[in-house]
């Protein structure tokens, strides 16, 4: 005797995904996963600076740092003090101020198509002096560049960069081209002090 | 009844194959490790052998000749043995005096180097006898410590303070001339910087002993 | 649905109780050091008041804004006298600073080439060899947009992480 199977409500037959859909699904995860992959910075770019554009006579404010490039001169000689010097000198005249707490300029860097000159430590400069919030200081910083170059894309970098580090801290940057800046021959640094003496 | 052409070269390729596996099926599996170890050390010994190879001898450079790597130029002009040399940033004890070696660096790089310290221009140069040097300062305005911009030349004397009975006129300093590699930090490090100074050059120069030092002073303090 | 629910009660509470758990631990753990080692629990001094901190008794703190001659346009200075009477060992503090609260707080350090004339008595740290109480006598250069409120901010690593914040009126 055939025992009767109970009365079940027929469950539902179980849907799989079809084959191409589920093929489409994870080729379009990858393909997506390609996509992120892509546009994730990498660690350098997700820690650079964050740029603030500057021109000339015009005040740049950054997270802690205030900067007004005055004047932007070439010469062949330069003094400052007692010292002088003979090259190719590219001259800058600057205040700068901080805005939170009393922190040094570390960096203060002439970027030339790619080849990065640092502001020269043979003259007494504003380079690597102390800021103070709110109270501007005046100064110059000068950069020595090899014979013949006179032209290119120059960008003046100036930064707080604690022990160096400019990552993820306020630049201020100038660009400008080489081959416009104003040669005078002869000139000297201004001398590093209070803005409104 | 002949068989279709296909089947037939079938058949002739799994027959030469059979062969190749009877062959192998004969030779002892323990004779393939000594084969093999013959056809290495033959192939090893057509190299060379296993022992190291003899490094090549160094470049020996004139006094004056100047050392071109990616990383600088470097021309060692002179070694003067000095009682001391006010303004080059090394005070001498008793007893001692000054070592000062001349010379003239440019720097090939795109960012500015630093004179002394890790991935400077004194680690692309060392002297048989000395450790770093103390300090290292401009000929011309006896700046302390000068960072070398880019394709700018620059005329440095590094000077070590030194027992007065280790160095005499005329002794033979050998100088060892570095090239370093350019390494981008990653991971845990960041920047570029120049490590791993290997020798690739050696130049003797003669020690000058000027005595009290008439001529060899590091410019003017003004 | 409530069948699922029901049988991973006991997990999803877990979930529930040790995730913020393991994170608030975690958390604690990074920051106890940082806080532990650095002036992050400020006393309050009024003006007029004196408190004992690492050993020393500080205050009352008393300032007044001040003219000297090295002094560019468009600032002010504030000088801050602290009394101090250290206490055994003598108490070593950091250089004071001067805070302003507000929006944007702004702190300066105390600056001492205003064109004050030089007094052998003025002190502007604190000393590690006196043993009777002295004073500080501290100048700040602010701009004159600064307007406070102002405090002074006196840490020493003995008294870590706590620091004396005495409000400063000029």
């Amino acid at each position: 005797m055939k025992a009767d199977a109970p009365p079940v409500t027929a469950a539902p037959a179980a849907r799989r995904l079809p084959m191409w859909a589920a093929w489409t699904i994870g080729i379009g995860c990858v393909v997506i996963a390609w996509f992120v992959a892509l546009v994730t910075p990498d660690a350098d770019t997700a820690q650079a600076p964050f740029v603030v554009s500057a021109a000339v006579g015009e005040s740049a404010t950054g997270r802690n740092i205030e900067v007004t490039v005055t004047d932007v001169r070439r010469a062949e000689h330069v003094a400052a003090g007692g010292w002088s010097a003979e090259g190719n000198w590219v001259v800058v005249d600057v205040e700068a101020a901080s805005v939170l707490s009393e922190v040094q300029l570390n960096r203060a860097v002439l970027v030339v198509d790619g080849t990065q000159f640092s502001a020269s430590e043979r003259p007494d400069s504003i380079r690597q002096a102390s800021l103070t919030a709110g109270i501007p200081l005046s100064g110059s910083l000068a950069f020595e560049l090899p014979e013949g170059l006179d032209a290119g894309d120059a960008s003046l970098e100036i930064a707080l960069a604690p022990r160096g580090d400019t990552r993820l801290d306020s630049m201020i940057v100038l660009p400008f081209e080489l081959a416009e800046v104003a040669e005078v021959g002869d000139t000297e640094l201004l001398a590093t002090e209070w803005t409104n003496l | 009844m002949s068989e279709p052409p296909v089947a037939e070269r079938t058949r002739a390729r799994r027959r030469r194959l059979t062969w190749l596996r009877a062959a192998g099926d004969r030779v002892p599996t323990a004779w393939f490790a000594a084969i093999g170890t013959g056809v290495f050390l033959l192939a090893t010994a057509a190299f060379g052998g296993l022992a190291t190879a003899a490094e090549p001898p160094l470049a020996q450079l004139r006094p004056g000749t100047t050392h071109v790597n990616d990383m600088r130029s470097l021309t060692v002009e002179r070694a003067v043995l000095i009682d001391e040399l006010p303004g080059s940033g090394t005070s001498p004890d008793k007893g001692e005096r000054v070592l000062a070696i001349v010379v003239d660096v440019e720097n090939h790089w795109t960012e500015p180097l630093r004179p002394e310290g890790t991935g400077s221009v004194a680690e692309s140069f060392s002297v048989a006898g000395l450790d770093e040097p103390s300090s290292s300062a401009r000929m011309d305005d006896a700046t302390i410590g000068p960072v070398l911009q880019p394709g700018v030349p620059a005329q440095v004397v590094y000077t070590w303070a030194v027992d007065a009975e280790d160095f005499a006129a005329g002794d033979h300093l050998v100088v060892t001339l570095n090239d370093l590699s350019l390494y981008t930090g990653s991971f845990v490090t960041s920047g570029t910087s120049w490590q791993d100074p290997t020798p690739s050059a050696t130049m003797t120069l003669v020690i000058k002993d000027v005595g009290a030092g008439v001529d060899a002073e590091a410019g003017d303090e003004g | 649905m409530t069948g699922w629910w029901r049988s991973n009660a006991i997990a999803l509470g877990a979930i529930v109780l040790l995730v913020p758990a393991t994170y608030a631990a975690l958390t604690w753990n990074e920051w106890s050091a940082i806080l532990q080692s650095s002036d992050s629990r400020p006393i309050a001094l009024e003006p007029g008041d004196t408190l004992e901190y690492a050993g020393a008794t500080i205050g009352p703190v008393t300032s007044t804004y001040s003219e000297l001659p090295s002094a560019p346009r468009g600032t002010k200075i504030v000088t801050v006298t602290v009394k101090i009477d250290p206490g055994g060992p003598p108490i070593i503090c950091d250089a004071p600073v001067l805070h302003e609260s507000g929006a944007d707080p702004r702190e300066w350090k105390a600056s001492s080439d205003l064109g004050r004339d030089w007094d052998p008595d003025l002190r502007t740290f604190c000393s590690s060899e006196e043993t009777g109480p002295y004073q500080l006598d501290l100048d700040y250069l602010v701009p004159d947009d600064a307007s406070g409120p102002f405090t002074l901010e006196l840490g020493s690593a003995a008294g870590r992480p706590e620091f004396v914040s005495a409000v400063v009126d000029p």
